[in-house]
């Protein structure tokens, strides 16, 4: 079975989720509550950093379509980094980057923040 | 212009992977579910990836699930919705049984229709199996505004029709599970009751067992205030407590004496009586359990607020009735014990009674010439302080001795042989028979609480003058019988032995003629009663010796006793039977 695994980091005021390895039906409940978490706690600033993800399927992006009305509705955003090209393209198929703000490295994401505030 | 050319062809492959790459997406989507589904019986599972996987597929930022429970339908998962889905349920008339968008208030489906624009989840997706509906999607609008194509309406149904047999499944799983955890629940409640019916068996000290209880309540019901109220015959309950307010508590035992008590464990909340409800609940007490055996009401016992602020459940009332019924046998049990002990305790005190008893009387009844005595104690079942005893002064001089000692058991037979020790030291000084006397009055009354006596009667034969000289020290009078049967009764002397030091005690003096019959006896013989509380009485005994003055000491002794005993003809004795007969031979 392959692994996935999420770790969370402070950047500024952004929140930076790194998700690593196969995001599918079995791994997106971590990922939504480590999300559920962040948004909790009232962080709406998120970045997650898909440097490591190597498998997303459609429950994992089912997982950002959840979220992202709680997030901006409260001000915040959640925005995409370092997506590998396998993985972009699925996002770039079902049109997600027409609703998600997609960056090539985590530093221009939190620039995007930086900007707003 | 083949720049052109291979600008629209680039274009139009492009378009044409793309469309390819979106549809295999779809069939991987499919695909992922069918897995999905399939490989999991966990039904949050399942709901998870019936919402999730459209929501990525489609763009939905909002999705909920609502299963039929019983004849409602009710929702089960919601995304999206930051505060959760509302708790309103739909009957299966309120449903259409086919993928249905709403736009406006459909009158058909007025109640869902509402709901539908109110959460902003226009798109109805039924969940059909074997054609019910089971349960039923609710998906928001795409979020990039597009309306939903045909091909994505079959997309979603084919996952509504894929996941109704998972959804079932699961559902029978998780059902399944809840009973497996109820069971799990039960097993573990019986393991702890096994576990505390082997402790409390195994002790008999009541403490240890209101200890090991207080453990197992504490420790099962995840509490920590308790009280245990043990009601004692008339006086102070005896109450353990632990994190309620003692006096409070004695307060509310006080003002209700008979407190209410049910047969099984019942919530504070239900108790008949509104004061005593109040009192209690304001003590902090949750639940009361009677302690209850056969149907007398030993105690009860209170508990507070379980610490994860749980209700008590039903089968926990059941259980704490039944431990602390488990808790009570042990108790009776312990009490049982403690009375057979008691019991065995005074068995062993009167076997030792009688033994000193025995050893004190005579073993052989001294034959003096010219006369003819017998001597018996016949021992009632509690061993009273009976003695008698016939002690050789020199050749032709004899005491003849007997006397009752006040009190039963091991304490009169101490006292008796205390008389006998002495009565034995003094009487070989050669002294006068009042002075003995009362050096003996002395000796007990020196070695005995005020309320510890003895009826003493001795007399001194002397087998040449034939002259008998006695003292009588409140002892039931001797008959002496002449001849012909006439009785008169030997009274000189004094008061008991042990009331009163340096009592003046008086010699009586009779001669005794040939065939003359003493006749010494305890109250036992006298106060001998039958089943109508009848005595056997002086007049039935004089006439008794009358009738059988001729025969033996000894077979009247025997006879006597037989008598005795056909007038109690079964009716219990409480006192020893001493007699000592003597007849001067003709």
């Amino acid at each position: 079975m392959e692994r996935f695994e999420v770790f969370l980091k402070d950047r500024e005021s952004v929140k930076i989720l790194n998700i690593q390895g196969f995001l599918d039906a079995h791994t997106a409940p971590d990922f939504e509550s480590e999300l559920q978490k962040l948004i909790r706690e009232k962080n709406y600033n998120i970045v997650v950093n898909l440097d490591g993800l190597q498998y997303i399927s459609s429950a994992g992006l089912g997982v950002f379509m959840g979220v992202i009305e709680d997030i901006r509705g409260n001000g915040g955003d959640l925005k995409i980094c370092c997506a590998a090209p396998k993985v972009f393209k699925v996002f770039d198929l079902l049109g997600f980057p027409s609703l998600y703000e997609f960056f090539d490295s985590e530093d221009s994401a939190i620039k995007k923040f930086n900007v707003k505030v | 212009m083949s720049g052109f050319l291979d600008y629209l062809s680039d274009k139009y492959q492009t378009e044409n992977v793309k469309a390819i790459n979106r549809r295999l997406i779809e069939l991987s989507s499919l695909f992922e579910i069918t897995q999905t589904l399939n490989s999991s019986l966990d039904i949050k599972s399942v709901l998870n990836n019936i919402l999730l996987i459209p929501m990525g597929r489609l763009l939905i930022a909002k999705g909920a699930i609502y299963l039929k429970d019983q004849e409602t339908f009710l929702p089960r998962l919601s995304k999206g919705l930051s505060n959760g889905i509302q708790k309103i349920g739909f009957q299966e008339n309120d449903l259409p049984n086919s993928p249905l968008m709403i736009t406006k208030i459909d009158k058909k489906y007025l109640k869902v229709s509402k709901f539908c624009l109110e959460w902003q989840l226009p798109f109805i997706i039924p969940i059909i199996s074997q054609g019910n509906i089971i349960g039923v999607t609710f998906f928001g609008n795409k979020l990039n505004k597009m309306p939903f194509s045909e091909d994505e309406t079959d997309f979603l149904l084919s996952l509504a029709n894929l996941s109704a047999s998972a959804i079932e499944n699961a559902l029978k799983v998780d059902e399944i599970n809840r009973i497996n955890k109820q069971l799990d629940e039960r097993i573990q409640q019986l393991k702890t009751l096994f576990d505390i019916a082997q402790g409390l068996s195994a002790t008999l000290e009541s403490e240890k067992i209101i200890k090991l209880l207080t453990y197992a309540l504490m420790g099962q019901m995840m509490i920590y205030h308790y009280a245990i109220i043990l009601f004692n015959d008339k006086k102070l309950p005896k109450i353990e407590c632990k994190g309620f307010v003692t006096n409070s508590l004695e307060m509310i035992i006080s003002d209700n004496p008979d407190f209410p008590v049910t047969e099984k464990a019942q919530l504070v909340g239900e108790c008949v009586n509104p004061s005593l409800k109040n009192r209690l609940l304001e003590l902090g007490a949750k639940v009361i359990i009677p302690m209850r055996h056969q149907n007398r009401s030993l105690g009860i016992i209170l508990l507070g607020e379980k610490l994860n602020k749980n209700p008590y459940s039903e089968t926990e009332l059941e259980f704490l009735s039944t431990i602390v019924n488990q808790a009570i046998i042990s108790l009776e049990n312990s009490r049982l014990f403690k009375e057979t002990l008691e019991k065995e305790r005074m068995e062993q005190e009167l076997q030792v009674a009688k033994i000193i008893q025995k050893k004190l009387l005579p073993r052989e009844i001294i034959q003096i010439a010219g006369y003819n005595i017998w001597g018996l104690n016949s021992p009632s079942k509690e061993v009273g302080g009976d003695y008698f005893d016939i002690i050789p002064i020199n050749d032709k001089q004899f005491a003849l001795a007997i006397g009752d000692v006040s009190g039963k058991s091991i304490p009169a037979a101490l006292l008796m042989a205390n008389l006998q020790a002495g009565l034995r030291t003094i009487i070989t000084e050669n002294q006068h028979l009042d002075e003995v006397v009362g050096k003996l009055n002395n000796l007990i009354y020196q070695n005995t609480d005020v309320d510890r006596y003895i009826t003493f009667f001795i007399g001194i034969l002397d087998t040449e003058a034939h002259e008998f000289n006695y003292v009588n020290a409140g002892h039931n009078p001797p008959f002496l019988f002449d001849r012909w049967g006439k009785v008169s009764l030997l009274q000189e002397g004094g008061i008991i032995l042990g009331m009163i030091p340096d009592y003046p005690y008086k010699t009586g003096k009779v001669q005794i003629e040939g065939q003359s019959l003493l006749v010494c006896y305890t109250d036992g013989v006298t106060e001998a009663i039958n089943i109508h509380e009848e005595e056997y009485g002086e007049e039935r005994l004089q006439q008794f010796i009358i009738d059988h003055k001729d025969q033996s000491t000894k077979d009247i002794c025997e006879l006597l006793v037989d008598s005795i005993n056909q007038h109690a003809h079964g009716a219990a004795q409480y006192d020893d039977i001493t007699l000592l007969v003597m007849k001067r031979t003709p």
